[in-house]
């Protein structure tokens, strides 16, 4: 029975191969369906050029808030631009601002949970009790508090968020180093004289990767959520620029006259959002032997 | 329990003083001047002398610190640059709005998620589990401000049912609002019983209920939910900071009067004051929700209890 076997879980970190591994990807239908609908958006962004035939950003007021057709695909905006190419575009943005905070985020809470994870004593002390302070804030919060002062821009938005999502990656990274910090071939490997760096990088960080994987694609999903809310308040990318976030923002006023204009940003939001959604949720199952069943 | 209690109540000590440092620091941590920022540039010359004297900004860093703080403890935050009361005040007149749209919509939120995780999970891959997984996955994958604007749309512009913003008291007003805040969270707690339950199920204690020869539906909801029931205790603790964020979008989008909205309001206007109170008030909510939360988990699972004493 499988549920005996609890107790040994962070013991059984790093026993399987690489190979096993991506088969047990693989093998997830969640994580498929996600990584390749994934693909396609990421191509679609890299591509936006030579798929969205009309310029994002060239008005003609004279065809305001026309509704789907063969021209404009998904019709036209308030200012008579084709909403099909600022979408397709918006991808850039979106996907851009995601990975820009969560590699912030990654960068600095990994360090955070590194450090306290393998050293132990005052400085997890400090590390920690500085997460605790940060979780105290729900992270969109943070973000718009930190937006707030810093002033309303995309860098901004990707500093923000980059920092309210830190302690949830320190707290992820410090109990992976944790589990593995224990095991005998750390213990071998500090025996047989190697450097806290070297083993730090050859043996803990390897180690601690699949919980931080899936972290990480969970909180790429949450962060371009909260980087598409903070320019809807207005706080993140401004007019005329074809962020999600903000296009619904300057649409709103028109949901009576045409509501494509509301409808499709969203969606391109949530579809997005929904395959990184599948594919920590896959990845998770997969990589993580709790979830295992 | 008494001790418990006392305890974990001492530990939010240094976390809401650690909170009060960023947000006294985020003010002063823009480049250029804080009642300069406040006023805007073209302030006359001795309003702006009145607000640096009253913000005390000739004082060394720490001192203003502990000035802001020693008040704070008083609940007396300043003064709104914009409307000149009392910032407790502002606080206080709308806090009331946004706690009765946190409650309803964590309420809603309970009722479909727990019968829902726990109907997928004593069906798992049936094709209810599956509806109820995409719903799920849906709900936390989508944009509340779209979401919002959806329901607009559907049922004030085209069907005419609900009003689309406002709080006027009758409970028109509360639907559309309540949805739109109460899904994600509706979503979440649905993928935490469902996960939990079929750990749950699996049990060695339920197979010897099932053995004992008790009927289905009391090994179920008296031998699995209760154990099931844990980690989702804390997931709706911790959906009340997604719906804290969810409320300042919610109502911005619903003209709602809470303190969602007099943040983004204070925030456009850079009415610091009034920025600062509202998230040292969300903050000081979240951590005493959680702390019931953790207390409430105690007293759900007597192994913690005994581990303090």
């Amino acid at each position: 029975m499988a549920s005996t076997l609890a107790p040994q879980r962070g013991a059984g970190v790093g026993v399987d191969t690489r190979g096993q591994i991506l088969r047990r990807v693989l093998r997830n239908r969640k994580a498929v369906a996600g990584a390749i609908l994934l693909a396609i958006i990421v191509l679609a962004a890299i591509f936006a050029d030579y798929i969205a035939v009309h310029d994002p950003y060239t008005q003609n007021l004279r065809n305001r808030l026309q509704p789907p057709s063969g021209e404009h695909w998904l019709g036209t905006d308030q200012f008579g631009r084709d909403m099909f190419s600022r979408i397709v575009h918006g991808a850039r943005i979106s996907l851009r601002v995601g990975f820009i905070s969560i590699g912030i985020a990654l960068l600095a809470g990994g360090m955070m949970g590194l450090l306290a994870g393998y050293y132990g004593g005052w400085l997890e002390t400090i590390f920690m009790r500085l997460v605790d302070i940060m979780l105290a804030l729900p992270g969109f919060l943070l973000a718009l508090a930190i937006v707030s002062t810093l002033g309303p821009s995309l860098t901004n938005v990707m500093v923000a968020v980059g920092i309210a999502y830190t302690p949830g990656f320190a707290r992820v990274m410090r109990s992976a180093v944790l589990s593995v910090r224990q095991l005998d071939y750390v213990t071998a490997a500090q025996a047989a004289g190697a450097s806290d760096l070297r083993i730090m990088v050859r043996h803990v960080v390897p180690n601690a990767l699949n919980p931080l994987i899936v972290h990480a694609t969970l909180a790429l999903a949450g962060s371009i959520l909260s980087a598409a809310g903070l320019s809807f308040l207005g706080m993140g990318a401004q007019p005329p620029t074809p962020e999600w976030g903000s296009m619904l923002n300057s649409a709103r006023s028109f949901i009576r006259a045409a509501h494509h204009v509301v409808t499709y940003p969203g969606l391109a939001i949530m579809i997005t959002v929904l395959c990184l959604n599948l594919l920590g949720d896959g990845l998770r199952d997969a990589l993580d032997p709790r979830w295992n069943r | 329990m008494a001790q418990f209690v006392l305890k974990r109540f001492l530990m939010l000590v240094p976390v809401v003083l650690g909170v009060s440092v960023i947000v006294f620091g985020l003010l002063y941590l823009t480049p250029g001047d804080p009642a300069l920022l406040m006023l805007g540039e073209h302030a006359p010359q001795e309003q702006y002398l009145a607000l640096r004297e009253k913000l005390g900004l000739d004082l060394p860093v720490h001192i203003q610190y502990f000035r802001w703080l020693g008040r704070a403890v008083q609940l007396d935050l300043g003064d709104s640059i914009r409307s000149s009361r009392p910032v407790i005040e502002e606080i206080a007149s709308r806090l009331p709005g946004t706690a009765e749209l946190a409650f309803l919509a964590v309420l809603l939120a309970t009722l479909i998620g727990i019968p829902a995780g726990v109907i997928s999970a004593t069906r798992p891959n049936s094709w209810l589990d599956n509806i109820f997984t995409v719903l799920a996955l849906g709900g936390v994958s989508m944009p509340v401000f779209w979401q919002g604007l959806m329901l607009i749309i559907i049922f004030s512009v085209y069907l005419g049912w609900l009003p689309p913003s406002g709080r006027l008291g009758s409970w028109e007003y509360f639907v559309l609002p309540v949805i739109t805040l109460g899904t994600s969270a509706a979503a979440s707690i649905t993928r935490m019983t469902r996960a939990t339950m079929l750990e749950a199920i699996h049990e060695d204690y339920v197979r010897t209920a099932r053995a004992k020869g008790l009927n289905e539906r009391r090994v179920i909801y008296r031998h699995a939910l209760r154990n099931a029931l844990l980690p989702v205790v804390t997931v709706i603790g911790l959906e009340f900071g997604n719906l804290m964020a969810g409320a300042v979008i919610t109502e911005t989008i619903f003209a709602w009067p809470g303190i969602g909205r007099l943040a983004v309001d204070a925030i456009r206007t850079r009415d610091y004051p009034v920025v600062q109170g509202v998230v040292m008030t969300f903050a000081v909510s979240y951590v005493l929700i959680n702390l019931i939360v953790d207390l409430l988990y105690a007293y759900l699972d007597p192994r913690l209890r005994v581990r303090y004493h």
